[in-house]
């Protein structure tokens, strides 16, 4: 075998390869052998067949097997021989071969680059060490007290306020006519939620039970269901119960049924909780920065055939989120509707098509051509940082032999499982069945690894901040450079196919994003949708 | 005898263990029309293939009866031919006319 080296251009290596035809019989004929000693021909006892025969009959697709098998054979021997790894499956380009002449071919490789890992301990960062305010705690628990709000029945002529809740028959009517979804028995109202217009809640304010009025109520102008907007309709409205708001006091009762044992331990319980929330916010943050900092020490170049597929990547993705964005906005006016108007799903539908179409005829604007081109450009820079970042966490990895053991992969299913309660076997044995996922679970496990073996090494400065502060941080952060957020979402590990959710979806986290996020979760996610 | 009577009466090769034995003594081995004679068939196979034929054996095999299901069918009849070629005659059996 004759290994020459034609092309060495940045990533970029090429090498022709030439087998003499000599080699190439060779193996043809070891092939044949082997194959006679095997194949069943009609007329023939097993392995008395002719090797003549056999290289009439079967001459064409042998050679063409062994042609195929010495091309792997021995671009896999170049790659050793030249001490290059691959970023990529290399391409064989320029075969020439025919019996008798010898094998020649092109082997186009890009190779990882020779990524030089920086000093960390060079890199200074900062904890942020979040603390946790009793105000806050207070803050939270009467949160919790308020959602475990109790309504208690009253006395007969009690009248209504604010923060209680009304059990009302109710028939609207447009211009004397019943409209649809207009009308309603036995329906709990509660004042001051806000899930009613608020000159429907207001006219039940101060009214008693067994009262019977009318109270005429005006449909806002952008009201979602196209036919009511700006009309005025008069409802009927028959006041069944009053049950007044008793706030839950915060005893040893409350924290019992909160799964406490008391006041002091539900407090903890809150206090830790919140802290744990900080800590995870407190690390993100550091390993973003981590990310932003290890960018800039590390430069080297990006084999371009993995910062295109990651590019595609997110330009589908983005190209969804593009197309969502005016069914998503639909989507608001969707619940807003819901609330009100419990029986208007048909109509609503239609409207959510008609939108739907509104939005892809203004879309395709001429002026949209140059915004694309600078948005492509911005995520192909973006593409081409995640890419690097990805190898170079992957080879700090590699080079620490930081693993994922079997445990802890065991370990990832099982809380995957935990969090789909009722389906846990189904969501094991998915696992079980798709080793892909699992490693889809595992990469950013070891992502983390890799992390915290760097942190290990940074420079690290603890502050205490309050979560104000912090807060405000992380909106400066964000303000400087607004594609930040994306990008520090780390990229998985190499060459894995690693979609880190854009700053938009990061800001929505709707299902959308999520799906074509493939973290993991939100493949989870989808799968026991598509189930249920 | 016109082409498309060569032909008619060479049928087939026989491909098998013991007919490519026959290669050792320059002999191949046809499946023939059972009615030709071994003169017809020696003219036939030397103008199908531009040999020489030195000799020709032949044989007829009797189809077995053969039950399927019960019911009784037979087998058809064969007449082979086995050629023997002249010195630095070759036929190729595999690639055919």
């Amino acid at each position: 075998m004759q290994v020459t080296e034609t092309v060495s251009d940045g990533l970029k290596r090429e090498y022709k390869v030439v087998i003499p035809a000599g080699d190439m019989a060779e193996k043809f004929d070891a092939r044949l052998a082997e194959l006679q000693r095997t194949i069943k021909l009609k007329g023939f006892r097993p392995g008395k067949v002719p090797v003549a025969l056999l290289k009439k009959q079967f001459g064409q697709s042998v050679m063409g097997e062994v042609v195929q098998q010495t091309l792997q054979d021995t671009s896999g021997q170049v790659i050793t021989e030249q001490g290059v790894r691959p970023a990529m499956q290399p391409r064989v380009e320029e075969m020439s071969f025919d019996e008798g002449t010898d094998l020649a071919y092109t082997l186009a490789i890009e190779v990882m680059p020779q990524i030089e890992t920086g000093d960390f301990s060079t890199i200074e960062m900062e904890r942020l060490e979040i603390e946790v305010a009793d105000s806050e705690v207070d803050d939270a628990i009467s949160r919790m007290l308020e959602r475990s709000k109790n309504f208690v029945e009253t006395e007969e002529g009690y009248a209504a306020q604010q923060g209680d809740s009304l059990l009302v028959n109710f028939a609207g009517k447009i211009d004397g006519e019943l409209f649809d979804g207009g009308k309603a028995d036995d329906q709990m109202v509660e004042l001051g939620a806000g899930r009613l217009l608020p000159e429907f809640e207001a006219g039940l304010e101060g009214r008693k039970a067994g009262e019977s009025f009318e109270i005429e109520v005006p449909f806002p102008d952008d009201y979602g269901t196209a036919h009511l907007a700006g009309k005025t309709a008069t409802f009927a409205i028959e006041v069944k119960e009053v049950r007044r708001s008793e706030p839950a006091v915060l005893d040893d009762e409350f924290a019992r049924k909160q799964g406490t044992e008391g006041v002091e331990d539900l407090k903890a319980k809150v206090r830790e909780q919140l802290a744990r929330e900080y800590g995870q916010l407190a690390r993100q943050r550091m390993k973003r920065q981590l990310l932003d900092q290890l960018a800039e020490m590390h430069d080297f170049d990006v084999p371009p055939s993995l910062a295109d597929t990651e590019f595609r990547a997110i330009w589908t993705q983005v190209e969804r989120e593009r197309g969502n964005a005016q069914p998503d906005h639909d989507h608001d006016h969707h619940d807003h509707e819901h609330a009100h108007d419990h029986h208007d799903h048909e109509h609503d539908h239609d409207h959510d098509h008609h939108d739907h179409d509104h939005a892809h005829d203004h879309g395709e604007a001429a002026e949209d051509d140059e915004e694309t081109a600078k948005m492509k450009a911005e995520y192909r820079d973006i593409a081409v940082r995640r890419v690097r970042l990805g190898l170079l966490l992957s080879e700090v990895g590699r080079t620490n032999n930081i693993q994922v053991t079997p445990e802890d992969m065991q370990q990832v299913v099982i809380e995957r499982a935990r969090q789909f309660p009722g389906q846990e076997a189904r969501v094991v044995q998915y696992y079980q069945q798709n080793p892909e996922a699992v490693q889809e679970l595992t990469a950013p496990i070891l992502e983390d690894r890799v992390i915290d073996h760097v942190l290990a090494q940074v420079k690290v400065t603890q502050r205490a901040v309050t979560p104000e502060e912090f807060m405000a941080f992380e909106q400066e952060a964000e303000g400087e450079d607004a594609t930040d957020e994306a990008e520090a979402k780390p990229a998985k590990k190499a060459a894995a196919k690693k979609a880190a959710p854009k700053k938009k979806a990061a800001a929505k986290t709707d299902e959308a994003s999520a799906e074509a996020d493939k973290k993991p979760k939100a493949s989870k996610k989808k799968k026991t949708e598509d189930e249920a | 005898m016109s082409l498309e009577k060569s032909y008619d009466i060479i049928l087939s090769p026989v491909v098998t263990e013991k007919s490519t034995q026959g290669s050792m003594w320059n002999q191949v081995t046809f499946r023939v029309d059972p009615r030709a004679s071994k003169p017809e068939i020696k003219q036939a196979v030397e103008e199908l293939f531009k040999v020489k034929v030195t000799r020709v054996n032949t044989l007829n095999q009797a189809g077995k009866v053969k039950r399927f299901r019960g019911r009784i069918g037979r087998r058809s009849n064969v007449k082979k031919a086995i050629v023997t070629l002249a010195e630095g005659h070759t036929i190729d059996v595999t690639t055919g006319v």
